[in-house]
Formats: structure tokens, sequence, C-alpha cells
């Protein structure tokens, strides 16, 4: 009995994933009720084993190496693993949260977990929240992620390793699912910015999805605020030739929540199609016209 | 004894209770499942009638059995006949085969036009075109034998327009195709060619126009040029790679001639799953969803053969012809009818040569600078209006956040 005692109870937010069934569990009978509240499903042996595994005491590193960048807004549910996890892919690792338009308290609970936060009070979305973040980043590797995904920082090491290796921006080699007819609208604009950029072999990969990592050349290269439209950096990092590849393929489709209804467009995908557009925009002040490609032997003043 | 029996209700009321919550359980879950029955059988239905479907796509016929009756067509073979005599009395054998084709072509216009102008599809117009030929020809007699050709009965005049490159091999055939559509102009662009395909296309087509390039114009800006020397309303544009079945670029001409202003190849049938496409499809596929045209599917001017109205023609301008996907946009954006009309397999025998091979091939490059231009013209028509989605940005965050 002694042994349980040792180790505080958390409180509901801290505990995770479960908290969010309550209201569930409430819409059952009472004897239903009665059943979940003795037998204590909260807080079980795995629970309690997976938070005393859990370094209580981790600090953002002072002088990191690498740095975590986690756009957050209102995810309390997952905040503490996430920079737990954050907080296992190097020795000197700082972990940088930028809490926008949270009113769950998960800043407080970053901030618990060892996170250095920065706070907006209004919501900044996920680009402009990274953007942000790597203004304060301190170190010398970048990774991003979301805030309401836990990926185990075993296979967030691999993206680390690239930009140790030499890698500028080591992508997540996912495309979606694509051994089909016909895919989703951003799938595609991804694909055909890689084309027009002439990398046609990074496929789908691009620096919308979560998890990236760049090398503090390629930021210093591309400057922090461009990071605020992911297509537009990738063009811009494609662009001044810095080195990108697929690293490790991690199905965020599967792990990101369907937001929307199903009958209701997904105003996301309006924006994603639309900053694809604004980068080859960007591609077109760069280079001319044709993006810099090959006229052949076209003769078009022939033609009037 | 007392406390004992009000133990038994309490413990029969507490089983009861406890049957309650169970069958309401049951009851809220079989509320929740049964939607996904339904879903389950309603995509078994819709498999079961796209198979259907396909069987009988493969058992061939079907779907494209002429929808006219056997007595329109017995009545096109007499109509046929009948101005077939007429003809042969009319002509003597001097007229050469152009001015008789011609002839052919507009009696059976003439003959569509009283009798049967309700039939709108391309198959029922061949089916009475071939059968009204075959009575013109019976009537005809020998002496005056036809060969077969492809009747469209349209009040519009049509040009086909190809350009040319050192195609010695091909030309001859194609032309020959070609003739059999008996169109009012058939512009060749010969550009660049250091074979005999000059002199092989002047013999094979007596009635064309020919224009000649020393140099290498390029395609496109071969059937800009051809664009702008047609005075026809209807253009049709095709390559001198290969033979299309006449049948098949008849189809092309009769979209435009029932009101669509750009009749596309429909080469989406021989695309295959997303990822084992080229990048080139990737672009076209991305320029249709753009266009909010996701419908085209990778369908764009970019594929030959299609046909133009003149008032495409007129409304892009003929130098738009240049770039094909340019040119496609600028259809769109204008708000001309663009439709996919008709399936032409141009990808499996399209010719292989050393520059179309490979991803970085000179001509993948000139076709991704094309939709780069397509995409600038895209910018330049909405202008202010693609940038208002970055405004309402933080709209977009609060949304995504789900709060």
């Amino acid at each position: 009995m002694r042994r349980y005692k040792r180790i505080r109870r958390p409180n509901r937010s801290q505990m995770g994933v479960r908290s969010g069934k309550r209201t569930e569990s409430f819409s059952l009978s009472r004897g239903r009720r009665r059943i979940r509240r003795g037998g204590s499903l909260r807080y079980n042996s795995s629970m309690r084993k997976a938070l005393s595994r859990r370094n209580k005491w981790w600090m953002s590193h002072p002088h990191p190496i690498v740095s975590v960048i986690i756009p957050v807004m209102n995810e309390r549910r997952t905040i503490a693993k996430v920079i737990h996890e954050a907080s296992r892919v190097h020795p000197e690792t700082e972990v940088i949260v930028v809490s926008n338009g949270s009113s769950d308290g998960s800043d407080l609970l970053a901030e618990g977990a060892g996170a250095h936060v920065i706070r907006h009070a209004n919501p900044l979305g996920h680009d402009v929240g990274r953007a942000k973040g790597a203004e304060a980043a301190k170190g010398e590797i970048l990774l991003f992620i979301d805030g309401d995904m836990i990926i185990p920082a075993e296979r967030l090491k691999p993206f680390i390793k690239a930009v140790a290796a030499g890698v500028d921006v080591a992508l997540n080699d996912y495309s979606g699912p694509t051994n089909r007819r016909y895919v989703h609208r951003v799938v595609l604009a991804k694909h055909t910015l890689n084309a027009l950029l002439s990398r046609s072999d990074l496929k789908g990969a691009s620096m919308t999805a979560v998890p990236h990592a760049l090398s503090r050349r390629a930021v210093d290269a591309m400057g922090t605020d461009c990071l605020s439209i992911p297509p537009l950096a990738h063009a811009k990092a494609v662009h001044q030739g810095l080195r990108m590849e697929r690293t490790v393929s991690i199905d965020v489709g599967r792990l990101n929540p369907i937001r929307t209804k199903q009958d209701e467009q997904d105003p996301l995908t309006a924006l994603i199609d639309n900053d694809h557009l604004q980068s080859v925009r960007w591609i077109i002040d760069q280079t001319d016209n044709r993006g810099g490609y090959t006229d052949l032997n076209r003769q078009r003043h022939l033609v009037r | 004894m007392k406390r004992k029996g009000m133990k038994r209700v309490k413990f029969r009321r507490k089983a009861q209770q406890s049957r309650r919550v169970a069958a309401a359980v049951r009851r809220s879950r079989s509320r929740l499942q049964r939607p996904r029955h339904k879903k389950r059988r309603l995509r078994v239905t819709q498999t079961a009638v796209k198979a259907k479907q396909n069987k009988q796509m493969k058992r061939g016929s079907r779907l494209h059995e002429p929808s006219v009756s056997a007595s329109f067509i017995q009545s096109s073979e007499e109509a046929g006949m009948r101005d077939g005599l007429l003809a042969r009395d009319a002509q003597s054998q001097l007229l050469d085969l152009h001015l008789r084709l011609k002839a052919l072509k507009q009696s059976f216009r003439a003959y569509y036009a009283n009798t049967c102008s309700h039939l709108e599809s391309y198959e029922a117009i061949m089916a009475l075109g071939t059968a009204y030929q075959n009575g013109y020809s019976r009537a005809a007699g020998p002496d005056l034998a036809l060969p077969s050709v492809v009747l469209i009965p349209s009040s519009k005049r049509h040009a086909v327009i190809i350009s040319a490159m050192n195609e010695q091999e091909r030309i001859g055939a194609v032309l020959h195709e070609l003739e059999r559509l008996v169109p009012d102009e058939l512009i060749i662009i010969v550009n660049g060619s250091t074979d005999m395909t000059l002199q092989l296309a002047r013999e094979a087509s007596s009635a064309a126009t020919i224009v000649h390039y020393p140099d290498a114009i390029g395609h496109d800006v071969g059937r800009s040029i051809g664009a702008k020397l047609a005075r026809a309303d209807v253009m049709l544009f095709t390559d001198s790679d290969f033979q299309v079945p006449a049948e098949d670029l008849g189809a092309f001409l009769w979209a435009v001639e029932s009101g669509v202003d750009v009749a596309l190849n429909d080469i989406s049938p021989f695309m295959g799953t997303f990822d084992s496409r080229d990048a080139i499809s990737h672009c076209k596929l991305w320029l249709n969803c753009t266009l909010g045209r996701e419908d085209l599917d990778v369908n764009s001017l970019t594929a030959v053969p299609h046909a133009l109205s003149r008032r495409t023609v007129d409304t892009i301008g003929v130098d738009a012809l240049s770039v094909p996907p340019r040119a496609h946009a600028l259809a769109v954006l204008h708000g001309l009818n663009v439709q996919q009309v008709h399936v032409v397999d141009v990808i499996t025998h399209n010719r292989i040569r050393a520059t179309n091979v490979g991803t970085h091939n000179p001509v993948a490059q000139l076709i991704l600078g094309d939709h780069v231009e397509a995409i600038q013209e895209i910018w330049n028509w909405h202008g202010d209006y693609l940038h208002e989605p970055q405004r309402n940005r933080d709209q977009i965050a609060l949304r995504r956040n789900g709060t």
C-alpha cells in the first residue's frame, strides 16, 4: 500500500488520453458507471509504470544541439507525452512549445513537463506557430512536430541523424495514400510542386508535413518568416540548392484525427492548395515566366 | 426471514436493473451499428452495378451500339441510292475525286437536315453515314466509285491542321486517313525536315495547303500557324506521328458541331494509379483542379487530337496555342465549353524518341515550363483573389484546432 502512495497521483489532465472519455462514461447507465468508478480504470498499473519511467525533472537544455518545436493549441490530452518523447531525441535538447490561443492549460502542462513555452493569446495556426518557434530556437538542428501526435522518440531520431549527417532538410517520407486513381488535393499539390521544382524524386514529401528537421544552415538561408507558408519554404529550400532528402515514413495521415464533418469542405485544403500556387508564383518571380525551363526550338515570334 | 426476503427483493431489483442496463447498452450499440450495416450493403450493390457495367463494356457493343433503328438506316440507304442516281446523271467522270466527295458530303448533309436531325449521337451519325454511302456508291456505279469516307452532316466548315517534321514514313498514310474526313481545309506545316516529308505531302494531298519552314519551329508553334491560316469554323489538330482512324477524328468535329468549344481527347482510361504516373500527369491534373475542373482529369490541350471552335481561337488568340497548357487554362478561364469527348489511345502508340524518354528529357522540361506559364496565367486572371486565403489564416487555425 505504501508503495502506491509514494507516487503522487497526477491530476486528470496529466493523465492523458483517458480523460477525454469522461462524458461517454457518464452517458452510460448508473450500474455501468459504478463498475468503472470502482475499478479505477483511469489509473492502473500500466499508466503508473509509464509515469514512473518518465523523467519528471527533465528541463530544456540551456545550450542545446537539438531544438524541438511544437505548436500547441488546446492539446492537453497529449502534450505531456509529446514533450516527453521529444525530450528523448538527443541528450542536449530543448523543447519549444508555441502555445497559441490555448485556454485549457496546455501551456502550464508544457511548462511542467520542462518545455520552454512561448505564449500567444490568439490562435496562429500550425505554420505560423512553427515560424515563431524557429525564431526562438537555439539549437543546430530544428525538429518540427505537432502537439497532438505522439510519435515515439525512436522514430524521431532518424530525422536528427540525417541532419547531423549533412542533410539540410530532412523530410517525412510520407506521400499519403497514392496507390489509387484519385488522391487528395493536397497530396496532388505536393507532388506537382516537387515536379515543377524538378525534384519529382521527392514524390509527395513536403515541408507541409511533420515531422521534418532543418539544419541551422537551412534556417539561416531561408529565414524563419517563410516557414509560415510551408510550400513556399519548400520551394525556397530547393531553389537555394539546399540538400533535401526523404528520411523515414511516418504515417501522419493515420495519426491525425479527422477534424471536419464529412459533408463539410476542409478550409485547410483550399489554404494549402493556395500556398502551393503562391510558391509557384515565387518560383516565377525568381526565374522567368517559364520557371527557368527550356522552350526548346519554339519560334514563337512566327505567330502574331 | 424478513431480512432475507428484503435482500432477495433487493437482489431481484438489482438483477432487473442490470438486465435493463444490458438491454439499453445492446440497443444503443445496435443503433450505432445499423448504419454501418446499411453502408456495407450499399457498397455491395454499388460494386455489383459497377461489375455489371464492366462486363457489358468488356462484351463490347451494348454501350457502343448505334442507338438508331433499322428503319432509319434503311431510309438512309435509300436516300443514298436516290442521290447517287442523281449524281450519276449530273456528274460526268471528268470531275475530280475531291469535288465528288464534297458533293457526297453535301447531299448527305441535306438528307440529314431534312429527315433525321433529331439523332445526335455520334454512333448514330456514323451508322447513317455508312448506310447512305453504301446506297450512293451502289447507285452511282463502278466508274464513279468513291473511297469510303466519314460523313459528318455539319453546316460548319472544317479544317484539319497537322505539323510534320521528318515524317516521311508516316505522312502519306496519315494524310490519306485525314482525306477520309473530307475537310474543307487541310493545312500541313512542314518544318525542319531533312527528308522527303515535303515532297510526299505534296504528292499525297493535292488540295492541302502546305507551309514549309526549313528550320524546326516546334509542333505547337506549327499548330498555331495553322490556326492562323485556317478560315474554317472548326479546327481539328492532330499529329503526323501516327495514324488515327478518321472515324475517331470525326467524333471531335461532331462534338464541336454540337456546341463544345474545346473538344479534348480523353486519355484518362490509359492512366494507372496515381503513383505510377509521371510528373507531367501530376501537373496536368493539378492545373485542372486549380481551374476548378476536376472532371477533366488529366486531359488538356497538350494531348492530340483535339478540336477547337472558331470562337475559342478568336477568344484566346492564336499565339496562345503555341503553349498548349496556357491555351487550355485560358479557354477554361474565359468560360468556354471545354469537354473531353472521345478516347483515342495516343499513349501506347506514341513513338519513342531519344528526346521523350526519362524524367529529365527535354520534352518533359518543355511541358513543365508550359505548365508554369499556365499557372502564371491563372495568377494574372485572378490576381488579388488568390491572396485572399492567406488573410484569414488565423481563423482557419481556430477552426482547425477544433474549438
